[in-house]
């Protein structure tokens, strides 16, 4: 049986110890609620009509886990401070002890770990950073007496309590090891000083040049190596590989390190970054200095390879050291073994575990907590427990202390509870407000804050997390369900992380939300055209309102601070928030760093905010706006102002293709063997390394979205073999630089041209077939995942004789 | 007639109390007489040259990466690039004829045109087409040269590795297509990386192979329609309608390769052997010097290395009906492997440059670089032409008598073996005695008599010791080497 013993704190805390209530800065009705919410009153005593069950809260942890991790050692949990034990004896809550450690089952040994010495000081950087000390209190951060390394790990990653997922913060497999040796830190014992570099492989595609968010993803491999390379990877193609050592530097002065990698590296000191070496890219080197001192750095390499070569080399230079490869004698990767103390069970005599069943029996345990023991369930029930209106608080074994702190009239609790009391107790209890703020309640207390990490230098935005006022007339719902659902996060310059609730919150919060924000908000989207789609295009790039010089757009890099991704907003902001926050931010967040563009107050403000919204309508298939850096070097290619032609072997299709990417970012692929569509998509069109670097013949796959495999027509009569074979004719260019390919088929000539436009709902491909000679049968197939139509219909049998031509629209 | 000073060799016991015949001044360096000039460009144009075409002051640079520059003034210290074509598929070859461009694509040979004049190609149209491709990098196919009767010539290189879309014919074979367009058909049979295909003033189609599997070593040929060049891969395509080879059989591994030429049908042996590792690595495209752009190599042919970043020269001559020939050193230190050469104005060559997938001498990878010959004569072994009992020696300038004596000229020789093995060391490495060395009258040639001659070997001839009669200058380069296919009678 694997039980993840630091549960005892959490577990324990969560089902209801006395919190200080009475340092709560805010007495109002609500938080009285909160309380009995907290001490679940309603499990025993009836509050009446619907309070019962929405003041009740979920299940507490099961007795058997609890018990589970009952440790001699470790000193017992003092039940005596427990809401229902209130008032019982030490020998009382002694018996109930003995009784809980015998439903016990067979429990995990403890066993010792090894991790690298860097682990510590690296878990302990990420608690602060994380400001886990906003729910945590410092106590619940040391569990050195209650667990092991590796069972505390798998907690991180994934916590179960009684076989239920618990919302947390997503920890990657190497950070949660990190966080774990850092919890553990007092079973620290030094351990052996192993020589080389520490490293961990992970797998993962690699589609652009930056780190990759490696969090919750399996560690490969790890292990020691004395030469920084690639030759640690678990694969040829696809993943990252994080090197770690304290580096022993010889001499004081000034150092040179340098990385040469393909794809790309970077190279941190004692967590300052050094070498920049990031992109999809050949074999490059780039050189970073810094001035060291004598004696003991962290150093951190990471290193990205997509596909073709590999390549990772690390050099360094300094006072007394030629340049040379790292060599794994200068670093070390010290080794801490993390002893735990043996668990000791408690060995119950039979006349305790008696005893404590009785008085568990008595003090209605079973209430809050399952207890499927059968003895346990043949004592007779007690008696029905004090009505609600007798109880007087703070006397008796009620814990709730008296007075108005509480209650403004103790008894007169409302008969239903309004959503926003709900949302309000939802999000003290759920712990939203130990890190957001919302209409001036909560946030983080500034002993945690102060550790917090800034990456982008924006202020207040850029620091914690987004303030909740309002966040029902803001978000989507459907936004703000994926973010409580999965704990999504849009803001990649806020370090700390949204936990993920689980569906049956997010549908709760996203409905409360809604319902208590925005019950009087009537939002209409403005009506999609292609000329208000541009107009927006052109507003957000250097020679508009020069939006892109803070904000991402489809994941590419903005010219300033890495503000929230452009292409998102549409998904997930409302539109009459989008278009007040456009013209007004200001007005909705005091001190945001979103400047006020708009001043002139005219109309035309409001068709220009209305138009930035319709080019976002189109998400990740929105053209880019000018002005977007696109890196030259990297082999991603981006069509901004005209389409990209690429001659390419397309995977399942054939060697000879040619793909065409749109400013509209919506993009087709024609086969060139047997002339016809071959593919369709949107977003990002396609990177070329398959085809431009190195020995390239790699069969490509476009990068976007929605791809599309297209089922093409055949043309009555053709054949497979000899002169009524489809064959190509060549091909002419328009103005505009797309391609109108030219097909032969017996007697048959015509021409396909494809363009794409834009549209509601995403753009989509005007395909026009023109007969030049002959008469040319068309059969399309019916097709499943996008619609081929012709004037509305879809597209079937389509006979053109020299002179006319087709029309065909594709969507999807 | 030739007035010989035969000095003998044999006859040479005792020199004055000098420290030997050669007096060794500073080498003189090959950028005294060629100067490199590198095209200046922005970082986005990425010129991974696969053909070059001149057009007024227009350079037209058809790309690996699937595009055509043109290339306004692009001598000039600004020139101006603009992107003219793109999503071709790796076209190595440009040439203009009739106002089109045109340029071997991987799967098509296809001609281009600016209709409209707004400077880009707007219309493309596929001249011929109908070679598979299995989906394999080194597939490339190269080209075109046009035919002394106006037919395109196209050389297709062999796979390695992968052929995700199924093994094709046709690969390692050079295919013709009628000047009007429409089929093609298989003309020779054996090739392996054949990255320089060039039109001689004949009208001959030559080529470059590259050392490898059954390419002994890297060579310079004439194809001629029903040729085999020793590269087994294709030789099933040889069943084809379209084939104007015999099928070879099988071919035997580890012939030496006099026996080779004698024994595989059509079996055609290179008119130069290009020394691997002595003259460049991986030879690539060519061009002959009919107008004397660098003066005293006229009539010359001077190819790119794709390895060395060096240009090389080549002389030929028709010995027994077979054209056979020497290479020389010319000018090292280009910036990125040479795929392909193209004369500019007079006395300037462009040098397109590439070495993605291989790499190459040199810091770059890909660019334009462009030779100057600055009008200086260095002093040079100008040509080794076979004689009966040896070889002829012409020098760029008259030389020391007095030079040409002793250790001054070494003569060595080798062959090579034909065998599936990747390239062939020197077989059967021979030191030949110099039986005697005589100066003519007009003092710019030396004839040797060489001992122990045999066909079918390459001689390498070693003349550092020779020195100019004026300023006793020592030679730039002292090397040549010479394929004897054949002998004069």
């Amino acid at each position: 049986m694997r039980v993840s013993l630091c549960l005892v704190l959490l577990a324990l805390a969560a089902c209801g110890d006395p919190q200080p209530v009475t340092s709560t800065p805010h007495v109002t009705p609500d938080i009285g609620l909160l309380t009995v919410h907290e001490a679940r009153c309603a499990a025993c005593h009836s509050l009446g009509g619907v309070l019962d069950s929405e003041l009740r809260g979920g299940p507490a942890a099961s007795l058997v886990s609890l018990a589970n991790q009952v440790d001699v050692t470790a000193g017992l949990p003092d039940l005596s401070r427990h809401f229902s034990g209130f008032g019982m004896s030490k020998a009382d809550a002694s018996d109930l002890l003995q009784w809980m450690g015998s439903l016990g089952g067979e429990r995990e040994p403890r066993r010792a770990a090894e991790v690298s010495g860097g682990a510590i000081p690296r878990g302990g950087q990420l608690v602060r950073e994380l400001a886990c000390g906003a729910c945590h209190a410092p106590a619940e951060l040391e569990l050195s007496a209650v667990t092991d390394h590796a069972q505390l790990t798998s907690f991180l990653v994934k916590p179960v309590r009684d076989g239920a997922a618990v919302a947390h913060v997503p920890l990657s497999g190497s950070e949660a090891s990190a966080v774990a040796a850092w919890l553990l830190r007092e079973q620290k014992q030094d351990g052996a000083r192993g020589v080389g570099f520490g490293y961990e492989c992970f797998e993962l595609k690699i589609s652009n040049g930056n780190w990759p968010d490696v969090t919750g993803l399996e560690v490969k491999a790890r292990g020691v190596v004395d030469k920084m390379s690639t030759a640690v990877a678990t694969r040829k193609a696809n993943y990252a590989l994080q090197f770690a050592a304290t580096l022993e530097v010889p001499a004081a002065g000034e150092w040179n390190f340098a990385t040469r990698s393909d794809d790309g590296s970077w190279l941190w000191i004692d967590g300052a970054l050094v070498v920049d070496n990031a992109g999809l890219k050949p074999a490059g080197r780039k050189d970073g200095s810094v001035n060291l001192s004598k004696g003991a750095h962290q150093l951190r390499v990471a290193y990205t390879q997509g596909g073709g070569g590999a390549e990772l080399k690390v050099l360094w230079a300094g006072p007394g050291v030629d340049e040379q490869e790292l060599p794994g004698t200068s670093a070390s990767t010290s080794v801490v073994r993390l002893v735990p103390k043996p668990l000791v069970a408690m060995v119950p005599t039979e006349a305790a575990v008696a005893r404590g069943r009785s008085v568990a029996r008595a003090a209605r345990c079973d209430a809050c907590h399952q207890i499927k023991e059968a003895a346990f369930q043949e004592l007779p029930a007690p008696a029905t427990a004090m009505p609600w209106a007798t109880i007087k608080l703070g006397e008796g074994t009620c814990a709730l202390p008296a007075g108005p702190a509480v209650f403004d009239e103790v008894g007169t609790l409302p008969l239903k509870l309004e959503v926003a009391t709900k949302l309000k107790i939802a999000l003290k209890a759920d712990g939203c407000l130990s890190c957001h703020v919302r209409g001036g309640e909560g946030g983080l207390p500034a002993a945690v804050r102060k550790h917090l990490r800034e990456v982008e230098d924006i202020g207040e935005e850029g620091l914690v997390p987004p303030d909740l006022s309002s966040v029902g007339r803001r978000l989507r719902p459907a936004w703000l369900e994926r973010v409580v659902r999965e704990g999504h996060k849009s803001r990649d310059y806020v370090v700390m992380r949204m936990p993920a609730y689980g569906d049956a919150k997010a549908k709760q919060y996203a409905q409360w939300f809604g319902a208590v924000d925005a019950a009087d908000v009537v939002d209409e989207e403005p009506p999609f055209s292609a000329e208000a789609a541009e107009l927006g295009r052109t507003l957000a790039g250097t020679g508009g309102r020069n939006c892109i010089s803070c904000h991402t757009m489809s994941g590419r890099d903005s010219l300033g601070p890495q503000g929230m991704d452009l292409a998102l907003q549409h998904a997930r902001l409302r539109p009459g928030w989008f278009r007040d926050w456009l013209l007004n931010p200001l007005a909705l967040r005091k001190n945001t760093r979103m400047p006020q563009l708009w001043l002139s107050g005219s109309a035309q403000d409001t068709v220009d905010a209305d138009a930035i919204r319709t080019w976002l309508s189109l998400g990740e298939s929105a053209p880019l706006p000018s002005g977007l850096l696109v890196d030259a070097k990297s082999l991603v290619l981006v069509p901004v102002e005209r389409p990209i032609l690429h001659g390419a072997f397309l995977k399942g299709v054939s060697a000879r293709c040619l793909a065409v990417g749109t400013p509209v970012r919506t993009h087709f692929a024609f086969d060139l063997v047997k002339p016809g569509l071959a593919w369709i998509w949107r977003g990002d069109f396609l990177d070329a390394t398959g085809t431009w670097h190195g020995r390239a013949g790699q069969l490509i796959e476009p990068l976007g979205k929605d791809w599309q495999v297209v089922d093409d027509f055949t043309i009555e009569g053709e054949a497979i073999e000899g002169n009524a074979t489809r064959r190509l004719l060549g091909q002419r260019r328009t103005d505009d630089g797309y391609p109108v390919v030219r097909v032969g088929c017996g007697d048959v000539r015509y021409e396909d041209e494809v363009t794409a436009r834009l549209a509601a709902n995403g753009s989509e491909l005007v395909r026009t077939i023109r007969c030049e000679a002959g008469t040319l049968v068309l059969n399309f197939p019916t097709a499943s995942s996008y619609k081929a139509l012709v004037q509305g219909k879809p597209a079937d049998q389509h006979t053109l004789t020299a002179g006319q031509s087709l029309e065909v629209i594709y969507q999807w | 007639m030739v007035m010989l000073l035969a000095l003998s060799l044999l006859a040479l016991p005792q020199e004055p109390a000098s420290p030997g015949p050669v007096q060794k001044k500073p080498l003189p360096a090959e950028s005294t007489y060629v100067e490199i000039v590198d095209v200046p460009l922005p970082a986005h144009v990425v010129l991974e040259v696969g053909g070059l075409v001149q057009q007024g002051t227009s350079l037209f640079v058809a790309t690996r990466r699937g595009e055509v520059w043109r290339i306004e003034d692009a001598a000039a210290e600004q020139p101006k690039a603009t992107l003219w074509a793109e999503g071709l598929m790796e076209p190595l070859g440009l040439i203009e004829r009739d106002g089109w461009l045109y340029c071997a694509q991987r799967g098509e040979l296809s001609r281009m045109r600016d209709a409209s004049g707004n400077g880009r190609m707007d219309e493309l149209e596929t001249v011929a087409d109908g070679w598979p491709i299995s989906g394999n990098y080194h597939e490339y196919c190269f080209g075109p040269a046009v035919a002394g009767d106006g037919s395109f010539w196209l050389t297709l290189n062999k796979p390695f590795g992968g052929e995700p879309f199924g093994r094709a014919p046709w690969r390692g074979w050079a295919i013709r297509i009628p000047a009007e367009g429409g089929s093609f058909e298989g003309v020779c049979a054996g090739l392996r990386s054949p990255c320089g295909i060039g039109t001689g003033p004949e009208g001959l189609v030559w080529y470059t192979d590259n050392q490898g599997e059954w390419c002994a070593n890297s060579k310079f040929t004439p194809m001629e329609v029903g040729d085999f060049h020793g590269h087994p891969w294709g030789i099933e395509s040889c069943k084809l309608p379209e084939s104007k080879v015999q099928h070879p059989g099988e071919v035997p591994d580890g012939l030496r390769m006099a026996e080779a030429a004698k024994t595989i049908p059509n079996f055609r042996l290179p008119a130069v052997w290009i020394p691997y590792d002595k003259c460049g690595r991986s030879p690539g495209d060519f061009v002959w010097d009919t107008d004397g752009n660098f003066p005293p190599f006229k009539g010359q042919v001077f190819c790119g290395d794709q390895y060395s970043s060096e240009v090389f020269r080549m002389s030929l001559e028709k010995v027994g009906g077979r054209w056979q020939g020497a290479c020389y050193p010319f000018r090292r230190g280009l910036k990125s492997g040479i795929t392909r050469v193209l004369w500019g104005t007079k006395g300037t060559m462009w040098c397109g440059l590439t070495n993605r997938g291989w790499g190459s001498l040199g810091g770059s990878t890909q660019g334009l670089q462009r030779l100057v010959w600055r009008g200086v004569t260095p002093f040079e072994l100008r040509e080794i032409t076979a004689t009966k009992k040896g070889f002829r020696l012409a020098f760029t300038q008259p030389i020391f008598a007095g030079s040409v004596v002793g250790p001054s000229i070494e003569v060595s020789s080798w062959t090579y073996d034909h065998h599936e093995q990747y390239g062939c060391p020197p077989r059967d490495t021979r030191t030949h005695k110099v039986l005697s060395a005589g100066v003519d009258a007009s003092g710019m040639h030396v004839d040797l008599e060489v001992d122990d001659l045999e066909l079918c070997r390459v001689y390498e001839i070693r003349c550092d010791g020779v020195l100019a009669a004026s300023a006793k200058a020592t030679l730039l380069h002292g090397v040549g080497w010479y394929t004897r296919n054949a002998a004069p009678k």
